[in-house]
């Protein structure tokens, strides 16, 4: 299995503070060549591929597009897709179309509408809350939705309990949880959490408010940290340190390889990172582990080494360490401290 | 509905009172959430993908 992430078009129709997409007003599209090349390229290739449409809004790709998409790269036992989506556009002719063709969908909500109309707003500052919660509340019950993503940001600190009582009452089978960071320039991205704001206490009325409902939901974070708690060794493989499974392509065709948000962020770290454009490139096999790999691993055996919370991780968040320190070969990055290490604190203490 | 049937229940609490609160029993509650929704084989492959996607926080 292969996991392809395709930049459709890295316009947003909103402007969301904390995204990380550069270029989120350039309308430019993937042209359609490139995706006949996409296809040849996994024909050639020995294993299965989910491709996730991703970096940018791909909605805004029209309908039109995608049924070109499943005419050069249709559905079948070894191909998949997926449409990670802002949901403002999901009208019922999209859910009829997505259901029909078998295409997951992954929704970004950021939970109750003080929270998720803090950043998720229009270029004009307006709140996508009413529409969000509609279009995912249709979708859920069309069962084309099965995973939602919640960031967390400085106003979801103390409304855990709220943000988890929202994605219950809609009925959301799989949530995960993505701490706000830094993964390009802060003149792309605009965070609203500060050095010193931890997330301890967020996670912990989290854990608290699910505890409360028997676990009813499937929570990402939790299901990962508890199996670790669960486990003697480290059960954690991040994906992106696996040999040739993630790839990421870029609108104008360029390929590259580990990090999925590598195709839609800063051009001076992702250079390491860039395979080749898809017009010459015949499979995913022929494209040897590009020397970053090795510096890749070596920075894992280093977690391994120093981090005492290596078992809840596995020793990722690769761009963070470049983007925070500047270096692969390094470990401590605010996400690690706020995703993995705080968390785990207090999963552990629950259970301790 | 939730199902809650792979809880332990407090007339089971006194037999298993150590055993309550260990994470087993919890990551099958909810994997039990899914049941219902999802077969037993996307179950298998939503928890590897779980464990898998560490790195990858965009899916
Ligand atoms: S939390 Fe950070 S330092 Fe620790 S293992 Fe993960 S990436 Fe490495």
């Amino acid at each position: 299995m292969k996991r392809l992430f395709v930049q459709g078009s890295s316009f947003c129709d909103i402007d969301c503070d904390y995204c990380f997409v550069r270029g989120r007003n350039d309308k430019a599209r993937l042209s359609l060549d490139y995706l006949h090349d996409v296809y040849r390229i996994i024909n050639n290739s020995e294993t299965d591929v989910e491709i996730v449409w991703h970096m940018g809004e791909p909605l805004v790709l029209g309908f039109n597009f995608f049924k070109k998409v499943l005419e050069y790269i249709p559905v079948s036992e070894h191909i998949r897709h997926r449409i990670v989506t802002n949901g403002l556009l999901l009208n019922d002719d999209w859910l009829s179309f997505l259901a029909d063709n078998c295409i997951s969908l992954t929704i970004s909500s950021d939970g109750p509408i003080e929270v998720h109309d803090r950043y998720r707003t229009s270029r004009k500052e307006a709140g996508t809350f009413e529409v969000v919660h509609k279009n995912l509340c249709r979708s859920i019950k069309k069962g084309v939705c099965d995973s939602v993503l919640c960031t967390i940001t400085k106003e979801s600190l103390s409304k855990a309990a709220q943000i988890y009582e929202y994605f219950s009452s809609v009925g959301v089978e799989y949530l995960g949880f993505n701490v706000e960071r830094q993964l390009d320039s802060p003149e792309i991205q605009v965070l609203s959490l500060e050095k010193f704001d931890s997330l301890e206490l967020f996670w912990k009325d989290l854990y608290e408010a699910w505890e409360k409902d028997s676990y009813s939901l499937f929570i990402r974070e939790f299901y990962r940290t508890l199996s670790a708690l669960n486990s003697d060794e480290c059960p954690l493989q991040p994906d992106e340190l696996k040999s040739n499974y993630n790839y990421s392509l870029s609108k104008n065709g360029d390929l590259y390889k580990y990090i999925p948000q590598i195709a839609g962020s800063d051009s001076l770290v992702s250079s390491p990172f860039f395979v080749g454009n898809v017009k010459n490139l015949n499979s995913f096999e022929e494209t040897s582990e590009l020397p970053v790999y090795s510096e890749m691993l070596n920075s894992q055996r280093l977690c391994s080494e120093k981090c005492d919370f290596y078992r809840f991780c596995g020793g990722a968040f690769v761009l963070e360490k470049l983007v925070e320190n500047g270096m692969l070969n390094s470990t401590s990055t605010a996400a690690c401290e706020r995703q993995v290490i705080q968390l785990a604190k207090v999963v552990s203490r629950k259970h301790g | 509905m939730k199902d809650t049937s792979r809880i332990i229940t407090s007339s089971q609490r006194g037999t298993v009172k150590e055993k309550e609160y260990l994470p087993e029993h919890i990551l099958e509650a909810m994997t039990s959430s899914l049941e219902g929704k999802f077969t037993k084989k996307q179950i298998d492959n939503i928890k590897q993908k779980t464990l898998d996607g560490f790195g990858m926080s965009t899916v």
